[in-house]
Protein backbone atom coordinates (compact mmCIF):
# COMPACT_ATOMS: atom_id res chain seq x y z
CA UNK A 1 0.00 0.00 0.00
CA UNK A 2 1.13 3.72 -0.58
CA UNK A 3 1.23 6.07 1.79
CA UNK A 4 -1.56 7.27 0.92
CA UNK A 5 -3.78 4.43 1.22
CA UNK A 6 -2.16 4.04 4.49
CA UNK A 7 -3.22 7.34 5.68
CA UNK A 8 -6.80 6.82 4.22
CA UNK A 9 -6.71 3.08 6.51
CA UNK A 10 -5.54 5.06 9.64
CA UNK A 11 -7.88 7.56 9.17
CA UNK A 12 -10.72 5.82 7.94
CA UNK A 13 -10.75 3.56 10.29
CA UNK A 14 -10.09 5.59 13.28
CA UNK A 15 -13.11 7.45 12.55
CA UNK A 16 -15.66 4.87 12.08
CA UNK A 17 -14.46 3.74 15.23
CA UNK A 18 -14.97 7.11 16.80
CA UNK A 19 -18.34 7.37 14.99
CA UNK A 20 -19.39 4.09 16.61
CA UNK A 21 -18.61 5.89 20.26
CA UNK A 22 -16.06 3.15 20.87
CA UNK A 23 -12.02 4.47 20.09
CA UNK A 24 -9.57 2.22 19.44
CA UNK A 25 -8.59 1.29 23.24
CA UNK A 26 -12.42 0.95 24.12
CA UNK A 27 -12.44 -1.77 21.48
CA UNK A 28 -8.96 -3.43 22.76
CA UNK A 29 -9.80 -3.65 26.62
CA UNK A 30 -12.54 -4.84 28.10
CA UNK A 31 -15.31 -2.64 28.96
CA UNK A 32 -16.88 -3.92 31.65
CA UNK A 33 -14.01 -5.39 33.98
CA UNK A 34 -10.57 -2.98 34.76
CA UNK A 35 -7.96 -4.53 32.29
CA UNK A 36 -5.41 -7.13 34.37
CA UNK A 37 -1.79 -6.52 34.88
CA UNK A 38 0.25 -8.71 32.24
CA UNK A 39 -3.13 -10.54 30.75
CA UNK A 40 -2.95 -10.26 26.68
CA UNK A 41 -5.85 -8.47 24.72
CA UNK A 42 -7.10 -9.91 23.54
CA UNK A 43 -6.15 -13.39 25.38
CA UNK A 44 -5.06 -15.49 22.63
CA UNK A 45 -4.00 -12.67 20.37
CA UNK A 46 -5.19 -11.99 16.81
CA UNK A 47 -3.24 -13.59 14.03
CA UNK A 48 -4.04 -12.98 10.54
CA UNK A 49 -2.68 -13.19 6.91
CA UNK A 50 -0.15 -15.49 5.17
CA UNK A 51 2.83 -13.92 7.03
CA UNK A 52 1.30 -14.70 10.52
CA UNK A 53 1.13 -10.95 11.65
CA UNK A 54 0.14 -10.89 15.31
CA UNK A 55 -0.79 -8.62 17.95
CA UNK A 56 -1.90 -8.38 21.22
CA UNK A 57 -1.82 -5.40 24.18
CA UNK A 58 -1.05 -5.80 27.80
CA UNK A 59 0.14 -3.39 30.79
CA UNK A 60 3.20 -4.23 32.58
CA UNK A 61 3.44 -2.64 36.59
CA UNK A 62 3.46 0.62 36.81
CA UNK A 63 7.07 0.60 37.59
CA UNK A 64 8.14 -1.38 34.22
CA UNK A 65 5.86 1.87 31.98
CA UNK A 66 7.37 4.49 30.10
CA UNK A 67 6.49 8.36 31.73
CA UNK A 68 2.58 8.32 30.81
CA UNK A 69 2.34 5.24 29.25
CA UNK A 70 -0.90 2.88 29.70
CA UNK A 71 0.30 0.22 27.70
CA UNK A 72 1.71 -1.38 24.21
CA UNK A 73 0.59 -3.41 21.58
CA UNK A 74 3.19 -6.08 20.51
CA UNK A 75 3.62 -6.93 16.96
CA UNK A 76 4.84 -9.79 15.31
CA UNK A 77 5.85 -11.94 12.02
CA UNK A 78 5.92 -15.73 11.73
CA UNK A 79 9.13 -16.43 11.08
CA UNK A 80 7.78 -18.42 7.95
CA UNK A 81 7.80 -15.14 6.14
CA UNK A 82 11.83 -14.86 6.82
CA UNK A 83 13.80 -16.00 3.70
CA UNK A 84 15.74 -19.07 2.90
CA UNK A 85 19.71 -17.91 3.48
CA UNK A 86 18.80 -15.82 6.35
CA UNK A 87 19.85 -17.05 9.37
CA UNK A 88 18.58 -15.99 12.62
CA UNK A 89 21.42 -14.16 14.81
CA UNK A 90 19.56 -15.63 18.62
CA UNK A 91 17.30 -18.42 18.75
CA UNK A 92 15.02 -19.28 21.41
CA UNK A 93 15.90 -22.79 23.15
CA UNK A 94 13.48 -25.84 21.34
CA UNK A 95 9.75 -25.47 21.63
CA UNK A 96 8.91 -29.11 23.06
CA UNK A 97 5.35 -30.83 22.08
CA UNK A 98 4.57 -30.54 25.66
CA UNK A 99 5.53 -26.92 25.14
CA UNK A 100 4.74 -25.68 21.96
CA UNK A 101 6.09 -22.20 20.86
CA UNK A 102 4.33 -19.55 18.36
CA UNK A 103 7.85 -18.90 16.36
CA UNK A 104 7.70 -15.32 15.67
CA UNK A 105 9.58 -12.12 15.01
CA UNK A 106 9.02 -9.06 16.92
CA UNK A 107 8.91 -6.37 14.98
CA UNK A 108 8.38 -3.69 16.99
CA UNK A 109 5.82 -2.49 19.99
CA UNK A 110 3.56 0.64 20.11
CA UNK A 111 2.82 2.02 23.27
CA UNK A 112 -0.31 4.02 24.55
CA UNK A 113 -0.68 6.48 26.85
CA UNK A 114 -2.80 6.81 29.27
CA UNK A 115 -5.23 9.28 26.74
CA UNK A 116 -5.39 6.51 24.11
CA UNK A 117 -3.08 7.99 22.22
CA UNK A 118 -0.01 6.48 20.04
CA UNK A 119 2.97 7.30 22.63
CA UNK A 120 6.12 5.72 21.12
CA UNK A 121 7.73 2.42 19.48
CA UNK A 122 10.17 0.42 20.93
CA UNK A 123 12.13 -2.66 20.43
CA UNK A 124 13.42 -5.38 23.17
CA UNK A 125 15.58 -7.91 23.60
CA UNK A 126 14.96 -11.39 22.60
CA UNK A 127 14.16 -13.00 26.00
CA UNK A 128 11.50 -9.95 26.57
CA UNK A 129 9.39 -11.51 23.50
CA UNK A 130 10.57 -15.54 23.14
CA UNK A 131 11.34 -14.53 19.93
CA UNK A 132 13.61 -15.49 16.88
CA UNK A 133 16.25 -12.49 16.44
CA UNK A 134 16.75 -12.00 12.83
CA UNK A 135 19.33 -8.96 11.52
CA UNK A 136 17.33 -5.76 11.20
CA UNK A 137 17.72 -5.87 7.53
CA UNK A 138 15.92 -9.47 7.04
CA UNK A 139 13.52 -8.26 9.37
CA UNK A 140 13.02 -5.00 7.95
CA UNK A 141 13.03 -6.44 3.85
CA UNK A 142 9.66 -8.02 5.46
CA UNK A 143 7.96 -5.27 7.26
CA UNK A 144 5.89 -4.68 4.10
CA UNK A 145 4.24 -8.04 4.65
CA UNK A 146 2.63 -6.96 7.73
CA UNK A 147 -1.31 -7.14 7.30
CA UNK A 148 -3.60 -7.77 10.27
CA UNK A 149 -6.55 -7.58 8.05
CA UNK A 150 -8.45 -11.33 8.31
CA UNK A 151 -11.30 -12.86 10.00
CA UNK A 152 -9.28 -13.15 13.35
CA UNK A 153 -10.55 -9.86 16.07
CA UNK A 154 -11.69 -6.91 15.35
CA UNK A 155 -11.60 -5.59 11.75
CA UNK A 156 -11.19 -2.16 12.48
CA UNK A 157 -9.00 -2.40 15.08
CA UNK A 158 -6.81 -5.05 12.98
CA UNK A 159 -6.99 -2.54 9.64
CA UNK A 160 -5.91 0.23 12.35
CA UNK A 161 -2.78 -1.41 13.32
CA UNK A 162 -1.66 -2.61 9.92
CA UNK A 163 -1.88 1.29 8.90
CA UNK A 164 0.23 2.48 10.85
CA UNK A 165 2.49 -0.06 10.75
CA UNK A 166 3.16 0.58 7.38
CA UNK A 167 2.81 4.61 8.13
CA UNK A 168 5.90 3.66 11.07
CA UNK A 169 8.23 1.79 8.72
CA UNK A 170 10.91 3.37 8.41
CA UNK A 171 10.91 4.46 11.97
CA UNK A 172 10.28 0.73 13.04
CA UNK A 173 13.75 -0.40 10.20
CA UNK A 174 15.82 2.43 12.34
CA UNK A 175 14.85 0.92 15.68
CA UNK A 176 15.72 -2.35 14.62
CA UNK A 177 19.51 -1.26 12.97
CA UNK A 178 19.87 0.27 16.53
CA UNK A 179 18.53 -2.96 18.62
CA UNK A 180 20.87 -4.77 16.31
CA UNK A 181 23.48 -2.32 17.42
CA UNK A 182 22.37 -2.66 20.78
CA UNK A 183 22.70 -6.20 21.25
CA UNK A 184 26.42 -6.71 19.54
CA UNK A 185 27.68 -3.90 22.17
CA UNK A 186 25.90 -5.42 25.00
CA UNK A 187 23.98 -8.75 24.84
CA UNK A 188 24.77 -10.96 21.95
CA UNK A 189 23.13 -13.83 23.54
CA UNK A 190 19.97 -12.46 24.16
CA UNK A 191 19.57 -13.53 27.63
CA UNK A 192 20.63 -10.76 29.72
CA UNK A 193 17.90 -9.72 31.94
CA UNK A 194 19.21 -6.04 32.55
CA UNK A 195 18.71 -5.40 28.53
CA UNK A 196 15.24 -5.45 28.25
CA UNK A 197 14.04 -1.93 26.05
CA UNK A 198 17.25 -1.64 22.80
CA UNK A 199 15.74 1.24 21.28
CA UNK A 200 12.89 3.70 21.42
CA UNK A 201 11.47 6.63 19.13
CA UNK A 202 8.42 9.11 20.55
CA UNK A 203 5.90 9.19 17.93
CA UNK A 204 4.78 12.14 16.28
CA UNK A 205 1.24 12.30 14.45
CA UNK A 206 2.45 14.97 12.10
CA UNK A 207 5.18 13.12 10.50
CA UNK A 208 3.72 10.01 10.70
CA UNK A 209 0.79 11.47 9.04
CA UNK A 210 3.10 14.03 6.80
CA UNK A 211 1.34 16.97 8.29
CA UNK A 212 4.54 18.50 8.93
CA UNK A 213 5.27 22.04 7.03
CA UNK B 1 -8.15 20.59 11.36
CA UNK B 2 -4.92 18.78 10.43
CA UNK B 3 -5.30 15.47 10.02
CA UNK B 4 -2.79 14.71 13.05
CA UNK B 5 -4.94 16.73 14.84
CA UNK B 6 -8.17 15.21 13.91
CA UNK B 7 -6.72 11.54 14.47
CA UNK B 8 -5.92 13.04 18.13
CA UNK B 9 -8.68 14.01 19.07
CA UNK B 10 -11.07 10.75 17.44
CA UNK B 11 -8.58 8.17 19.61
CA UNK B 12 -8.73 9.91 22.79
CA UNK B 13 -10.33 8.04 25.09
CA UNK B 14 -12.87 9.93 27.39
CA UNK B 15 -11.71 10.43 31.39
CA UNK B 16 -8.89 8.51 30.08
CA UNK B 17 -8.00 4.59 30.56
CA UNK B 18 -8.68 2.90 33.49
CA UNK B 19 -4.99 1.36 34.79
CA UNK B 20 -4.70 -2.22 34.99
CA UNK B 21 -5.24 -3.78 38.19
CA UNK B 22 -3.14 -6.93 39.56
CA UNK B 23 -4.07 -10.04 37.65
CA UNK B 24 -2.20 -12.38 35.57
CA UNK B 25 1.44 -13.16 36.35
CA UNK B 26 3.69 -12.26 34.01
CA UNK B 27 6.21 -15.40 32.36
CA UNK B 28 9.13 -15.51 34.11
CA UNK B 29 11.24 -16.34 30.74
CA UNK B 30 9.42 -14.18 28.38
CA UNK B 31 7.15 -11.79 29.97
CA UNK B 32 6.52 -10.52 26.70
CA UNK B 33 5.94 -13.83 24.91
CA UNK B 34 2.90 -14.25 22.21
CA UNK B 35 -0.11 -16.73 23.16
CA UNK B 36 1.70 -20.01 22.22
CA UNK B 37 -2.01 -21.51 22.06
CA UNK B 38 -2.06 -18.94 18.78
CA UNK B 39 1.11 -20.65 17.32
CA UNK B 40 0.03 -19.85 13.75
CA UNK B 41 3.47 -21.29 12.65
CA UNK B 42 3.88 -24.28 15.38
CA UNK B 43 3.84 -27.70 13.99
CA UNK B 44 4.41 -30.81 15.99
CA UNK B 45 6.58 -32.10 12.94
CA UNK B 46 8.67 -28.88 12.56
CA UNK B 47 9.48 -26.94 15.89
CA UNK B 48 12.89 -26.92 15.14
CA UNK B 49 14.18 -24.62 12.36
CA UNK B 50 15.90 -27.51 9.84
CA UNK B 51 12.61 -28.89 9.97
CA UNK B 52 11.01 -25.44 9.29
CA UNK B 53 12.99 -24.95 6.01
CA UNK B 54 12.06 -28.22 5.26
CA UNK B 55 8.19 -27.13 5.70
CA UNK B 56 8.70 -24.23 3.44
CA UNK B 57 9.82 -26.23 0.52
CA UNK B 58 6.71 -28.79 1.38
CA UNK B 59 4.52 -26.48 2.64
CA UNK B 60 1.55 -28.98 1.70
CA UNK B 61 2.26 -31.80 3.42
CA UNK B 62 5.50 -30.99 5.57
CA UNK B 63 5.14 -34.58 7.58
CA UNK B 64 4.75 -36.69 4.53
CA UNK B 65 7.79 -35.30 3.05
CA UNK B 66 9.78 -36.18 6.16
CA UNK B 67 8.05 -38.15 8.32
CA UNK B 68 11.03 -39.88 10.26
CA UNK B 69 14.58 -38.76 9.97
CA UNK B 70 13.61 -35.26 11.52
CA UNK B 71 11.21 -36.09 13.58
CA UNK B 72 11.44 -33.79 16.51
CA UNK B 73 9.43 -35.68 19.13
CA UNK B 74 12.34 -36.06 22.21
CA UNK B 75 11.80 -39.91 22.09
CA UNK B 76 11.24 -40.41 18.48
CA UNK B 77 8.45 -42.06 18.15
CA UNK B 78 8.95 -43.04 14.56
CA UNK B 79 11.46 -45.61 15.28
CA UNK B 80 9.45 -47.21 18.11
CA UNK B 81 6.33 -47.19 16.83
CA UNK B 82 4.76 -50.14 14.84
CA UNK B 83 2.29 -49.05 12.55
CA UNK B 84 2.68 -49.18 9.19
CA UNK B 85 1.31 -46.34 7.96
CA UNK B 86 2.60 -42.88 8.13
CA UNK B 87 2.76 -42.05 11.92
CA UNK B 88 3.35 -38.30 11.54
CA UNK B 89 -0.17 -38.10 9.71
CA UNK B 90 -1.52 -39.23 13.32
CA UNK B 91 0.58 -36.99 15.03
CA UNK B 92 3.00 -39.22 16.80
CA UNK B 93 3.60 -36.27 19.44
CA UNK B 94 0.39 -37.27 20.72
CA UNK B 95 0.32 -40.36 22.96
CA UNK B 96 -0.52 -43.06 21.49
CA UNK B 97 -2.07 -42.45 17.84
CA UNK B 98 -2.44 -46.15 16.47
CA UNK B 99 -2.13 -49.26 17.66
CA UNK B 100 0.45 -52.24 17.62
CA UNK B 101 0.03 -54.17 14.32
CA UNK B 102 2.61 -56.64 15.76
Amino acid sequence: MTHAELTDLLMTSTAAMFAGGQPLMNRVLPSAVPAELWQHYPPDDIVNGAAGSRYFYHCHPPAERSEGEHGHFHLFLDTSVMPDGVDPIIVPLPATPDEPRADVVHIGALAISSEGLPLCWFTTNRWVTDEWIYPAEAVIDQLAKFDLRGPDGDPMVNDWLTAIVGLSRGDLAELLRQRDAVLEARDMSGEDRSVEITSIMPIALERLLGDEE
Amino acid sequence: MSNAKMLAKMLMVAGGLTMATAGTAAMADAPCGPCSARSSSYNPCSPCKAAKKAKKTKAAAPCAANPCAANPCAANPCKANPCKANPCAANPCKANPCKPTA
